[in-house]
């Protein structure tokens, strides 16, 4: 039997009988990805419901009966009369309304001249659907006025050259699902990265320090197969992670039922034999990455503890390029493709809409094979080293 | 047999890119040799580089210069055959707290390929001397200090290694399991293995000793037989004795004239 083979073995079973691997490699998943699948559904609800909260809007000055009129015939909107200008910047600020109008003083008089109106909007802060509802109140009456000037100048509705009539043929459950199902990739390579971080610290850095390892040299096996054994069971338990946590978002889409359409389909389209068995050779060798490098800067620190404080920050390194995936016009492309980390996400992205293309798929596989083996082939060397090995 | 011709070691400790790097040189030539059915004890005070050399026995480091052979078996050109020749104890139980005793006597069986019958066999026997059936199943972690050197004993011998390197293995044991580690350490020079035995305590010596070694600085400041080494003493005690030589040594290294009545002999070395 290979001692490799011996020695992945050994070290497998100590690890899985090891709690705080356990933890982190299944229970976390296992927990967090439904939960947050959970909250994510919670907040396409929203507090209310399906409902959107009603749009808090002040009229200052003296506003017109027409625009009045507009106003409260819009659904969910409560106006607010007679606010002081001077007052409108607090209110806003302070959230007690959304948008105030300002109307100076005889406005409806002079409405079919070049009179303006004055609107205070929060520049700032998370109210977007407030402003997009805010904004189309204004542009209906921005209408209404348009017309009445036309008249006014013995014009016609030929005087618009061009009309845009802008539809958004996608529903908030589709939006919201889109968003959400770029975050699944993003969460996959973060548990991959977490399971195989312990264990590559224990059995390189940890074992050096319970002096285990040098037990191990003086055995017959090869440094070589030492490193491949060790290799071997960061990669199983890094794999392993991110399997949970796909298998953890399909127990969020079965536990909660408000889940955004796309989202879920998104999730179902990942489970299925194919797709599951593509995200899984991407995985594969990304992990292959992460443990080579992780067993390297393990074995080559002083201590446990040294370890973890370099290997735990490097998850934010290791992980950003993922970020990336989920901006808007990123897609997996010839150049994107040789960019490990951030390759694996748009390619995930890709089987998750169902369209890869082929040779930015090549150079997926290519690029992050040809970087797992050289990561093995330094950590390797790493563990041939005498003066890291027994580095004190 | 071990044969140790004039082993330097030179440790070039690996820094990161920002810090100085380190040099120290922990052995500068080193010679004795250890034959089968005798017990070489090495002695000398912490730093004095006794771990070192055991650890170029066992391959587990190379030597900057010299030789170490190992049943004519170079460390260096054929380290995989030294280690199926050795086994190799440290006073760092070094063991797995969540394996059992049977798990990790398997485990180094398998690594040093030896056939399930015979290892099963062999530790069972051991498992019988050193009194531990009872402690087979349970995992390592919750074993006492001194059952869990036992663990490591039987480790060490499951591939019947005729050449045995301790390395102060009964630090921190308690009377009674020092003397059972002892006691294991005489049967293997009656069964004719060769057997290099490490430590700073003199009572180990006086109990084991058929060659002797002490070791300062790096440097040998006696080689000899047992026997001879008492016959050449010249304060009361085996304790006194070794400070003196080591204060010897010490003054000798920073340039004062050295110890006139000792002579180095190299035990068995062509």
């Amino acid at each position: 039997m290979s001692k490799a083979w011996i020695i992945l073995k050994k070290d497998l079973k100590d690890t899985l009988r090891d709690r705080r691997t356990l933890l982190m490699m299944i229970i976390v998943p296992l927990v967090f990805v439904p939960v947050s699948i959970g909250l994510l559904a919670q907040l396409k609800a929203g507090p209310g419901g399906e409902m959107p909260p009603p749009l808090h809007v002040g009229l200052a000055g003296q506003p017109p009966a027409s625009f009045t009129r507009l106003v409260r015939a819009q659904r969910d909107v409560i106006v607010l009369h007679d606010v002081a200008r001077d007052s409108a910047r607090t209110l806003i600020r302070r959230g007690e309304i959304d948008a105030v109008f300002f109307f100076r003083p005889g406005f409806d008089e002079r409405r079919a001249s070049e009179e303006e109106v004055m609107l205070f909007l929060p520049a700032d802060g998370p109210a977007l659907g407030e402003r997009r509802r805010v904004r189309t109140l204004v542009e209906a009456y921005r209408a209404d006025l348009l017309a009445e000037r036309l008249e006014h100048l013995g014009l016609d509705e030929s005087a618009h050259p061009l009309r845009i009539n802008e539809i958004d043929v996608s529903t908030q459950d589709e939006v919201l699902g889109e968003v959400m199902s770029g975050f699944l990739p993003y969460m996959f390579l973060l548990f991959c990265y977490l399971g195989a971080m312990y264990p590559a610290i224990d059995l390189a850095a940890g074992e050096k320090e319970r002096a285990t390892l040098e037990t191990l040299l003086t055995s017959p096996a090869t440094p070589f197969q030492i490193a491949l054994g060790k290799f071997g069971v960061v990669v199983v338990t890094g794999l392993g992670s991110a399997l949970i946590a796909i298998l953890g978002a399909y127990l969020g889409l079965l536990l909660f039922d408000d889940v955004p359409r796309a989202f879920a389909s998104a999730i179902q389209r990942i489970m299925r034999p194919r797709a599951l068995l593509l995200e899984m050779s991407f995985l594969l060798p990304l992990t292959m990455l992460f443990a080579g490098v992780m067993l390297t800067l393990s074995v080559f620190a002083r201590s446990f503890k040294e370890a973890q404080s370099i290997i735990s920050p490097l998850a934010i390194v290791a992980i950003l390029p993922a970020a990336f995936g989920l901006f808007p016009g990123v897609a997996l492309t010839p150049m994107t493709a040789l960019i490990p980390v951030l390759n694996v996400t748009l390619a995930t992205k890709a089987v998750i809409a169902g369209s890869l293309p082929l040779f930015p798929l090549f150079l997926v596989y290519a690029s992050l094979t040809s970087l797992a083996w050289l990561s093995l082939y330094v950590c390797a060397q790493h563990f041939k080293r005498e003066s890291v090995l027994f580095r004190a | 047999m071990i044969e140790v011709i004039d082993l330097h070691k030179t440790f070039d400790a690996p820094r990161w890119p920002w810090q100085r790097r380190d040099r120290h040189e922990a052995l500068a030539g080193v010679s004795f040799a250890c034959r089968p059915g005798r017990i070489f004890c090495l002695l000398g005070p912490n730093g004095a580089g006794k771990t070192t050399t055991l650890r170029l026995i066992a391959a587990l480091l190379r030597p900057t210069a010299g030789t170490v052979r190992v049943n004519g078996f170079d460390v260096v050109r054929d380290p995989e055959a030294v280690k199926r020749q050795l086994g190799f104890l440290t006073g760092a139980t070094a063991l797995y707290d969540r394996l059992t005793p049977n798990e990790l006597v398997r485990y180094y069986a398998e690594l040093h390929d030896v056939p399930a019958k015979q290892w099963r066999r062999m530790q069972a026997d051991l498992f019988e001397l050193l009194g531990m059936r009872a402690y087979a199943n349970r995992r390592i972690g919750k074993l006492s200090t001194g059952m869990k050197q036992k663990v490591s004993i039987v480790r060490t011998m499951i591939h019947d290694p005729n050449v045995l390197v301790f390395d102060e293995v009964t630090a921190g044991l308690d009377v009674i399991a020092a003397r059972s580690i002892i006691d294991l350490v005489r049967r293997c020079r009656e069964a004719g293995k060769t057997v290099i035995f490490s430590t700073h305590r003199m009572d180990e010596v006086s109990l084991l000793a058929d060659d002797l070694a002490i070791m300062h600085q790096g440097r040998l400041c006696y080689v000899g037989s047992y026997p001879a080494f008492l016959a050449q003493m010249r304060t009361a005690s085996l304790e006194d004795e070794f400070i003196r030589i080591v204060e010897e040594s010490a003054l000798a290294q920073n340039g004062q004239p050295r110890m006139p009545d000792f002579k180095l002999s190299a035990v068995g070395v062509r």
